[in-house]
């Protein structure tokens, strides 16, 4: 399992990652975001992007209220949002494994409880 | 938290899930430290007249994904990569994929009369990002606006300590669109909250079943009237 935890800088506005599990690697790989990190081969990057997913989630919502296909593709829910994002990029080798497929997902937590 | 976790072998026959003997292996011992407990199915939907019956639409095979079934492909709700095959969704998913169209059409489209790009062709939904993607790590474009920013440059840094079991759960993420289409609103923090192993145990498949035959219901006449095959079938 790999984790990220993000932390303070000593400073205002500086905010760093803290990353385990990391194939290749051994103990936490630590750096600011906002930076690309190479841990031994891995690159990690965490950090603020435009957001990457599009469809119309409006008309997703209106076409299970309404009951009829209420899609637009000129409108995008995402258009000009930003996201989070922790992006890795693992060398197949250290992943690949026969032929055993991979399975991948992702939780997100937080210190204190649901906003 | 990002998990990668190599399963197999573990999709059985679909109706298996609703018959209650559990054929299907877990993809468990990937828990958290301190795992919610197991959450209470769905109650098992009962066919009623003059609507449509989904099974065939979940237990019909994905072309071009080596047998792999609807069921197979949300069952658990991970990103599957096979890498013997070319990258791109639902083997993976490359940020331009449009999962989402993808996704609509092999839960509603028969896959012998159409292919999983069928409503990407129209298109249904947007086809591509409002800002092109990188190319090269981190593949993303850069944010909207002029956000205040960390300067990328410290060094030094105060991380918790605290365990895993401290935290809480706000969200999971697998295969795109599948919580978004298939769990209903009441379902999404106990969805959220469990693990694929519940997945593969089969606890949410009732729920998958009653979301889409809710949508197939209110969505199959359009999807006709497009000149589209539906898989579901006359109960």
């Amino acid at each position: 399992m790999i984790s990220f935890r993000f932390g303070r800088g000593a400073n205002q506005g500086e905010y760093g990652v803290q990353v385990t599990g990391i194939p290749g690697t051994t103990g936490p790989v630590v750096g600011s975001v906002e930076n690309t990190i190479n841990a031994n081969g891995v690159l990690i990057r965490a950090g603020l992007f435009d957001d990457p997913f599009f469809f119309d989630l409006q008309g997703f919502r209106e076409t299970r209220s309404m009951g009829t296909l209420r899609f637009d593709n000129q409108r995008n829910f995402f258009t000009g949002k930003n996201i989070t994002a922790l992006v890795l990029s693992i060398p197949r080798d250290r992943l690949e494994n026969g032929t055993n497929r991979l399975d991948i997902w992702s939780t997100a937590s937080r210190f204190g409880g649901q906003l | 938290m990002l998990r990668t976790k190599k399963c197999q072998g573990r999709f059985g026959p679909y109706i298996a899930l609703l018959a209650g003997p559990l054929m299907l292996a877990a993809c468990g011992g990937d828990q958290l430290s301190s795992p919610p407990p197991t959450p209470a199915p769905t109650p098992t939907p009962t066919a009623v007249a003059g609507t449509f019956d989904v099974v065939r639409c979940l237990s019909q095979t994905i072309p071009g994904m080596g047998g792999m079934t609807v069921a197979g492909a949300v069952v658990p709700d991970t990103v599957k990569i096979d890498f013997s095959r070319g990258a791109g969704f639902p083997n993976g998913r490359l940020p331009s994929d449009p999962v989402v169209d993808m996704t609509l059409a092999v839960i509603f489209l028969d896959m012998t009369k159409h292919d999983p790009n069928a409503l990407a062709a129209l298109p249904l939904n947007p086809l591509g990002n409002d800002k092109p993607l990188s190319t090269t790590f981190p593949f993303l474009a850069s944010p909207h606006g002029a956000p205040p920013l960390s300067p990328g440059t410290a060094t030094s840094f105060t991380f918790r300590t605290n365990a895993a079991s401290e935290y809480t759960r706000v969200d999971r993420m697998g295969m795109p669109a599948v919580a978004t289409a298939l769990v209903g609103s009441s379902r999404k923090n106990i969805y959220n909250e469990a693990n694929p192993a519940d997945d593969s145990d089969g606890v949410f498949v009732p729920e998958f079943i009653v979301q889409l035959t809710n949508l197939t219901n209110a969505l199959r006449d359009d999807f006709v009237a497009q000149g589209f095959t539906p898989c579901s079938t006359a109960n």
